[in-house]
């Protein structure tokens, strides 16, 4: 007997993968295998989907019903940020406690706040673009050649303008 | 409108509900009731909003079923939703027009010609000639029937002179329209554990029907503590089109046996091979491997792809031809993925190819036969062989892919 509309038939599993790598199927193995997904394949294929985002870790939604799996990436506020940064890509077993302290221009923050916009709990744009900038300090990153948090009382202030949507 | 809609509508909005303008409930030709809309519907729009107390569910009944005096506090607690809510509609339908809920029963499907087109009201000829995935579905409905029907049966007596028929009417009812509907948010019981089933009947949300396209396209239920809504998905409606809900992932095997009815070009249509891999290949050693990894039984193909149990099933028939430990291991490294298929390869080929050729006849021969298949049944057959070719043509490069 199963109802219609049954949130439960479709499996959503997030995970973080580094992109555009084959991570480690054995930690996906036993919770899609058994479902029907080949976890080798699984892992190509969530490699393939996060392409764009080499060397960044990103979050991947699998989403999986009746056998069949799609991946997506989940657009996350401190991937983006580093994928902004436009750093060249590295190899990760090489270089450790890597510093991003490069410089992102203001728009690309107002890009990145649109993106992630459905994900956040602030009314306006301003709001999640101050919720950007938080990241960006953490990441360590500048805005418009300044530290993040000066960016954020400038909004505060009102002396830097963020446009409605 | 006819006579019924309209009483139905009008007990709905009297009780606090609501249900757009624009929708009209329409007979379609060959495929029963459906809702069309009657002028441009913008995605998520409101279209219905139906208040809690006009559900039907586990814990909307409790009061009518024990305070009514039809069951005690004990026998319902030791129901299932279902059995409950089949009941249920046995006994409203007993009360006729003294019933509470005579418009909500007076679009239900008619008791002798509603659901001649479900499986399990067909001869054991009729049974027997579905697909073998058909079959798996329809012994799990039976048995779920005759086991619902037991328990119940007793009280059933009371309210209809043929029990069976009647409670398997009511019990179709509910297996065809209920909806799924988080009880926690009425019982305030957060434990899924002690929540029966999640299922509501909703009337007139049950004349939506069902489409293949899921994800958001089509009409989404929305739930919450204060009711039931049904808004329009992205793809908007413009006059005349009817309104859709996707059911869930089914294949045309579930939704003829539970519903009735199958969709052209089903994406979800797959091929069991469990008997055939079961019967021929497996041995009692490879069953006992399978089983203690979880991965004995469910053998499917899909038409593009074939299912990871089904590749475990054939690298244990070929790891396990001899005893040798290392095999063993690369078994174990083949179901956590840190194997190809490249080894086992050859054997997959060939017992697929087995299996397929031995299922392409057999489909075959029962579609050339001079007996009359139901046109569901042949729909079923025709599907099913077109996966089967469309996999024997391109064997090798999907088990390449694998």
């Amino acid at each position: 007997m199963p109802p219609k509309f049954d949130p439960n038939e479709v499996k959503i599993i997030y995970l973080r993968a580094m992109g555009g790598e084959v991570g480690a199927s054995s930690a996906l193995a036993p919770k899609i295998g058994p479902l029907g997904l080949s976890p080798k394949k699984i892992g190509e294929d969530i490699a393939k989907a996060t392409k764009a985002h080499k060397g960044v870790r990103v979050t991947v939604q699998l989403t999986i019903q009746n056998r069949q799996a799609t991946v997506s990436v989940v657009p996350s506020a401190s991937s983006l940020v580093i994928a902004a940064l436009k750093e060249p890509p590295r190899d990760r077993k090489k270089d450790k406690n890597v510093k991003h302290n490069g410089n992102i221009p203001l728009e690309e923050i107002i890009e990145i706040a649109r993106t992630m916009r459905s994900k956040s709990f602030s009314k306006e744009l301003s709001g999640t673009v101050k919720e950007i900038l938080g990241t960006a300090q953490s990441v360590g990153a500048r805005v418009n050649g300044k530290p993040a948090h000066v960016m954020i009382d400038a909004i505060n202030n009102g002396e830097q303008d963020i446009p409605d949507n | 409108m006819e006579n019924s809609h309209v009483q139905l509508i009008e007990w709905i909005t009297s009780n606090g509900g609501y249900i757009s303008p624009k929708l009209e409930i329409r007979e379609l030709p060959g495929r029963g009731r459906g809702l069309v809309v009657n002028d441009r519907v913008y995605p998520n729009e409101r279209l219905i909003h139906l208040k809690l107390r006009q559900l039907l569910n586990y814990s909307s009944i409790h009061n009518a079923m024990v305070d009514g005096g039809h069951l005690s506090e004990t026998e319902y607690r030791s129901m299932s939703a279902h059995q409950v809510l089949a009941l249920f509609l046995v006994i409203q339908q007993s009360l006729g027009s003294k019933s509470d809920w005579k418009a909500f029963m007076g679009l239900l499907p008619d008791r002798k010609e509603g659901f001649l087109d479900v499986p399990l009201q067909w001869s054991k000829e009729d049974q027997d000639s579905l697909t073998p995935e058909g079959i798996v579905v329809l012994k799990k409905t039976l048995d779920t029937f005759e086991a619902d029907y037991d328990k119940t049966k007793t009280f059933v007596a009371k309210y209809d002179s043929d029990p069976r028929d009647a409670y398997l009417w009511a019990w179709l009812c509910v297996n065809s329209r209920c909806l799924y509907f988080d009880l926690t948010l009425t019982t305030g019981k957060k434990d899924a554990q002690e929540v029966p089933d999640n299922i509501t009947l909703a009337p007139y949300v049950d004349l939506i029907n069902h489409s293949v396209e899921s994800g958001p396209t089509h009409c989404q239920l929305k739930t919450s503590s204060i009711g039931f809504e049904i808004l329009c998905g992205q793809r908007g409606y413009t006059a005349d089109e009817e309104i859709f809900l996707c059911y869930g992932p089914r294949s045309n095997s579930v939704l003829l046996c539970e519903y009735g009815f199958t969709v052209p070009e089903n994406p979800w249509d797959d091929v069991d091979i469990s008997d055939a891999l079961e019967n021929t290949f497996l041995t009692k050693q490879h069953e006992t491997v399978l089983r203690e990894m979880g991965y004995y039984g469910e053998y499917t193909l899909l038409p593009d792809s074939i299912s990871f149990r089904t590749q475990v099933a054939f690298a244990a028939i070929h790891f396990l031809q001899s005893a040798e430990p290392a095999n063993a291991r690369l078994l174990k490294l083949f179901v956590d993925g840190k194997l190809g298929t490249q080894r086992f390869q050859n054997t997959m080929k060939a017992g697929l190819r087995d299996i397929l050729t031995t299922s392409a006849q057999e489909t075959e021969a029962i579609l050339a036969s001079s007996a009359k298949l139901r046109s569901c049944v042949e729909i079923l057959h025709q599907s099913r062989l077109k996966i089967i070719q469309s996999l024997l043509a391109d064997l090798t490069s999907i088990v390449g892919a694998t």
